[in-house]
C-alpha cells in the first residue's frame, strides 16, 4: 500500500515538473511578450529597456535556469500586469475557482447517479431514452451557448438571478448548473454502462436467486463495484472542470477565479502569471488524480493488500 | 408502446418551449440616437406646478460594466485604459480636456504659459488636498513627474509625455514643466498626468498599486481583484459635489454578458457596445472615438512607390459600405488624413477618396501595373471587427484587378512582422490610436523617415525638415496651418489607405444624463440621474 501511494506521488511530482517545463517553453516560443506589452509605436530605447529589465536578453538555457532555480522555491517573479509575486495572484484566485467547481461537481454527481442507475435498471426503456437523451444533450451543448441562454430566460426575462459576478449564493446557481451539464451528461452514461456490466454478472444473478431485494441489488451490490469505474470518471471530469471548462463558464459568468485569470495573462501577455497559474491547475489537478488513485484502494481490498 | 413516444414528445416540445421562451425578447427595445450623434436631449413633459424649487440631486449608487480588470491603480504604470478609466475618478491632471474637444480648462492648475523655449510654467490651485489629508502644492507636481519619469517605473505613459524632462518648484504653488526641445503639447500633454502624493507614495511602496490616494472627487473603498472596484465620494473634494456618493466598476469580459447585465438592470453603463448590439440595449450613446483602422503601404516597394498605384488602393476602397455594413453606421469615413478633422491641425477642406473602380483602374494601367502579387497582412480579435475589415478591403482591392494576397496572423506573428521595418510588408493593417489628438504623432512617427513605423517614401527632401520645424513650433495657428497643408501632400501621396474612424459605444440606463467624452474617460463627477 505504501509502495503505491509513493508511486502515486512522485507521478504527481513528475506531471507538475513537466508541466511546469512546457510552459515555460510555450511562452517563451510563441511571441515576443515586450513587443506585445508596449505601445505600437514604442521607441527603440524603450523595446530595449523592457527586455532588458524582464531579463529576455539573456539566452533561453539562462533564463530557464533562473526560472527553474526560483521557481523550485515557490517563486514565479511578479505578474507583469498586476506588478505583484505571480504566484499570489494566482492563489488568490483558486478559492473562486475551487467554490464553482465544487458546486458543479456536487450537481452533477446528484444528478449523474441516479440518472445512470435508473436508466441500467430497464435497459431500452422509455426511461433509458430520457435519461440517454438527457445526458446527450448535457455533452452536446456548448457551455457558451447554455450560459447565455439560461442568463436571458433566469436574469433578464424571469428576473430571479444576477446575470454575472460573484456574491451570495444566488450568484452561484447560474455558473455552477452550466458548468455542471457536461461531466453530469458524461458521467451518467458512464454510471449506466459500468451498472449494466455489473448486473450481468454472475454475483448479481446469485443475490437476485437468493431472494435479495432488488433494492439492495443494484444500490449495494452492482454500485458498489461499478464504484471504481465510476470514481475514475468523476476523477477525469473534476480534473477537466479544474483545468478547461472552467475558463469559458468563468470568462461567461465573470467569476474571477482561475480560468478566467489564464485569459486575462494571455491577453495581456503576461508570462510569469501565466506560468504560475498553469502551474497550479497542474498541482490541483494532479491532486485530484491522486485522491482518486487512493480511493481506488477504498473500493478495491486488491489493491489495499498489494504489499 | 405509444405512451414512450408520448412521453419522448412531451420532452421534446418542453425543452424546444424553454429555449423559445428563453430566446423571445423581453420587449421591444428602445431605440437610441443615430451612431456617432449625442442622444437629443427630450423634453419632460412640464408638470401642472409652476413653482420648482432647485432640482433634487438623486443620490443612487451607479455601476459601470467594463470589459477587464485595470492593471493596477498607479496612474503613471502600464497604460492600459482600463485602469485609466478608473483611476480619472481618484486621481487629477493640472488641466483636463474639455468634454468633446481637445480644448483644456483649468483642474489643479488655474493658469499656464510658455516661459522659454524649454520650460512651462504652471500656477497651481491652493486649496487641493490629498484623500489622506496632505496639502497639494508644487512639490507635489514635481515630485510625481520625476517618479513618473524614473527609468526605474519603465511607465507606459512616455510616449504621451515625450519631451517633458524635469519638473521643478518655483514657489509653493508654482511649478516648471521642463522640457529636452521645444514643446508646444506641454499643456496637452499634462491633461494625462495624473498627480499623485510623492511622499505617500514612497511611504507604500510596492503597494501602491491598490492602494491609490488622490485629490479626486472619489475616493477608493475596495477592490475586489477580478471581480470590481468600489469609490465612494470624496466629501473634503475642492471642487463642485458630485451628485453620485457611490460608484461601483464590474469587470464583464464577455460582451454579451455586459449587454445581459444591462439589460437586467445591474449596470448601469456598459463600456464597448457592439455595434450589433444596438437594437438589444434600453439605450445607447456613441461618440466619435480616437481610433483610426488604416493599411500602412510600404511606400519603398517597387510597385507601390508610384503614387498612382497607393491611390489607386484608395479608390478600390467603399469606405461607406464598410461603415454601414460592418460598424452599423457606428463609424465615419475618415477625411484623408490619418486623424480627424477636428484635431488642432485637421484639415476641413479634404475630402475621401471616393470609390471609383474604373479610376482606380485607370490609376494602375497608367503606372504600368502588370498582376504583380502585392502581399497584405493582418490580424485578428485586437481591434473591432479587424479580421472582416481586412477581409472586405483585400476583396475590394481584389475587384481594381490588383493581384492581393491576404494573409491573418495571429497577434504576435503580426507584431513581429509589423515592427520588421527593414524587410517591411507591402500592406500592413493597424489601428492607431490618437489621444493627444495631435499631428506630430502620425508625421514623425509614420511618414518622416526616421519614424519609427515609417515605410514612407525617404526620397522627399524638404519633407522630414518640414516635419520636424512643426514638431517644435511654438505659434500655434503657423502649426496648426502647417500640418493642415502637410495632409494635403499626404493626400495625394498616400502613406495609408485611409479607412475609418470608428465610435465608441455605450450602452446606457435611460434614466442616467450621461455623455460620453472623446477621450474615452468616464468621469462620474459628470453624471446625474434623471430619476
Amino acid at each position: 500500500m505504501h509502495r503505491y501511494i509513493i508511486g502515486r506521488l512522485l507521478f504527481a511530482i513528475v506531471v507538475v515538473l513537466a508541466a511546469s517545463v512546457l510552459v515555460w517553453l510555450l511562452t517563451h516560443w510563441v511571441g515576443d511578450p515586450v513587443k506585445l506589452l508596449l505601445p505600437l509605436d514604442a521607441s527603440r530605447d524603450q523595446v530595449e529597456q523592457l527586455r532588458s529589465s524582464l531579463g529576455l536578453d539573456q539566452p533561453l538555457w539562462v533564463q530557464f535556469k533562473a526560472f527553474a532555480a526560483k521557481a523550485v522555491r515557490g517563486d514565479f517573479g511578479d505578474s507583469l500586469w498586476q506588478r505583484r509575486p505571480a504566484m499570489t495572484v494566482a492563489m488568490e484566485r483558486l478559492p473562486a475557482t475551487i467554490k464553482l467547481v465544487g458546486a458543479a461537481f456536487l450537481v452533477a454527481v446528484i444528478l449523474a447517479i441516479p440518472l445512470g442507475v435508473l436508466a441500467s435498471i430497464k435497459p431500452g426503456s422509455a426511461l433509458d431514452r430520457v435519461t440517454s437523451i438527457l445526458a446527450l444533450q448535457g455533452v452536446c451543448i456548448p457551455d457558451f451557448w447554455l450560459g447565455l441562454l439560461m442568463m436571458m430566460l433566469f436574469s433578464v426575462k424571469l428576473g430571479w438571478l444576477p446575470t454575472s459576478g460573484i456574491g451570495g449564493f444566488n450568484y452561484l446557481i447560474l455558473p455552477a448548473l452550466t458548468l455542471s451539464l457536461r461531466p453530469m451528461g458524461r458521467m451518467a452514461q458512464m454510471v449506466r454502462s459500468a451498472m449494466l456490466d455489473q448486473l450481468g454478472e454472475q454475483y448479481v444473478t446469485t443475490a437476485r436467486a437468493k431472494g435479495v431485494s432488488e433494492l439492495k441489488v443494484v444500490l449495494v451490490h452492482a454500485l458498489k463495484n461499478a464504484a471504481i469505474s465510476i470514481v475514475t470518471i468523476a476523477g477525469w471530469e473534476l480534473g477537466r472542470m479544474l483545468a478547461g471548462y472552467t475558463v469559458v463558464v468563468e470568462w461567461l459568468f465573470t467569476w474571477p477565479g482561475i480560468g478566467m485569470l489564464v485569459i486575462q495573462a494571455i491577453d495581456n501577455w503576461d508570462f510569469p502569471l501565466l506560468q504560475a497559474s498553469v502551474i497550479l491547475i497542474g498541482v490541483t489537478v494532479s491532486m485530484v488524480n491522486l485522491f482518486v488513485d487512493l480511493s481506488y484502494s477504498f473500493f478495491d481490498p486488491r489493491i489495499r493488500g498489494e504489499d | 408502446m405509444s405512451w414512450k413516444k408520448v412521453l419522448v414528445l412531451l420532452l421534446a416540445l418542453v425543452l424546444v418551449g424553454t429555449l423559445a421562451a428563453a430566446c423571445k425578447k423581453k420587449e421591444e427595445p428602445k431605440a437610441g440616437p443615430t451612431p456617432g450623434q449625442q442622444e437629443p436631449k427630450k423634453e419632460e413633459p412640464k408638470k401642472e406646478e409652476p413653482k420648482k424649487e432647485e432640482p433634487k440631486v438623486i443620490d443612487k449608487p451607479l455601476v459601470i460594466g467594463m470589459g477587464a480588470d485595470p492593471n493596477s491603480l498607479d496612474p503613471h504604470a502600464l497604460n492600459d485604459g482600463n485602469e485609466r478609466l478608473i483611476t480619472a475618478n481618484i486621481f487629477e491632471p493640472l488641466v483636463r480636456q474639455l468634454p468633446t474637444s481637445f480644448e483644456l480648462k483649468p483642474l489643479l492648475a488655474t493658469k499656464w504659459e510658455n516661459v522659454n523655449d524649454t520650460t512651462w510654467r504652471f500656477w497651481l490651485r491652493n486649496d487641493v488636498k490629498f484623500h489622506n489629508g496632505e496639502p497639494f502644492n508644487a512639490e507635489s507636481v514635481a515630485g510625481t513627474v520625476k517618479r513618473a519619469l524614473n527609468p526605474e517605473l519603465n511607465s507606459g505613459y512616455l510616449d504621451l509625455w515625450e519631451g517633458i524632462s524635469d519638473a521643478k518648484v518655483v514657489e509653493p504653488f508654482v511649478v516648471d514643466i521642463i522640457t529636452k526641445d521645444r514643446n508646444p503639447l506641454v499643456p496637452m500633454r499634462m491633461a494625462w498626468f495624473p498627480m499623485m502624493d510623492p511622499k505617500y507614495v514612497q511611504s507604500v511602496g510596492k503597494d501602491v498599486v491598490e492602494k491609490a490616494v488622490g485629490t479626486g472627487p472619489y475616493k477608493l473603498v475596495k477592490w475586489d481583484r477580478g471581480s470590481g472596484i468600489e469609490l465612494a465620494r470624496n466629501d473634503a473634494y475642492w471642487g463642485p459635489k458630485p451628485a453620485i456618493g457611490k460608484v461601483t466598476f464590474k469587470f464583464q469580459k464577455e460582451d454579451a454578458t455586459r449587454l445581459m447585465a444591462l439589460r437586467n438592470g445591474e449596470v448601469h453603463i456598459a463600456r464597448d457596445m457592439l455595434p450589433e448590439f444596438k437594437d438589444q440595449m434600453p439605450g445607447f450613446k456613441s461618440i466619435s472615438g480616437v481610433e483610426f483602422p488604416v493599411f500602412r503601404i510600404n511606400a519603398k516597394h517597387p510597385i507601390l512607390k508610384d503614387k498612382r498605384i497607393r491611390q489607386a488602393l484608395n479608390y478600390a476602397v467603399d469606405k461607406e459600405a464598410l461603415k454601414d455594413q460592418l460598424y452599423s453606421g457606428f463609424a465615419r469615413v475618415t477625411q484623408c488624413q490619418q486623424g480627424k478633422v477636428e484635431f488642432p491641425g485637421g484639415n476641413p477642406n479634404l475630402k475621401p477618396y471616393p470609390l471609383d473602380v474604373a479610376k482606380a483602374k485607370q490609376l494602375l494601367a497608367d503606372a504600368g501595373y502588370k498582376g504583380q502579387k502585392i502581399e497584405m497582412i493582418g490580424e485578428r480579435g485586437r481591434w473591432l471587427k479587424d479580421g472582416e475589415l481586412i477581409e472586405a478591403v483585400g476583396a475590394m482591392v481584389k475587384d481594381i484587378g490588383v493581384n492581393v494576397d491576404v494573409k491573418i496572423l495571429e497577434f504576435s506573428k503580426w507584431l513581429e512582422v509589423y515592427f520588421d521595418l527593414g524587410n517591411p510588408t507591402d500592406l500592413i493593417f493597424v489601428s492607431n490610436s490618437f489621444d493627444l489628438g495631435d499631428q506630430d504623432r502620425p508625421f514623425s512617427g509614420y511618414i518622416a523617415s526616421t519614424g519609427r513605423s515609417s515605410t514612407y517614401l525617404d526620397n522627399i527632401p524638404d519633407l522630414d525638415a518640414k516635419i520636424l520645424e512643426l514638431r517644435s513650433e511654438m505659434d500655434i495657428q503657423k502649426r496648426n496651418a502647417g500640418y493642415a497643408a502637410l495632409w494635403e501632400r499626404a493626400c495625394d501621396d498616400p502613406p495609408w489607405i485611409y479607412l475609418l474612424n470608428l465610435d465608441d459605444i455605450y450602452g446606457v440606463d435611460p434614466n442616467l444624463n450621461f455623455d460620453p467624452r472623446q477621450d474615452q474617460k468616464i468621469l462620474v463627477q459628470e453624471i446625474t440621474w434623471k430619476k
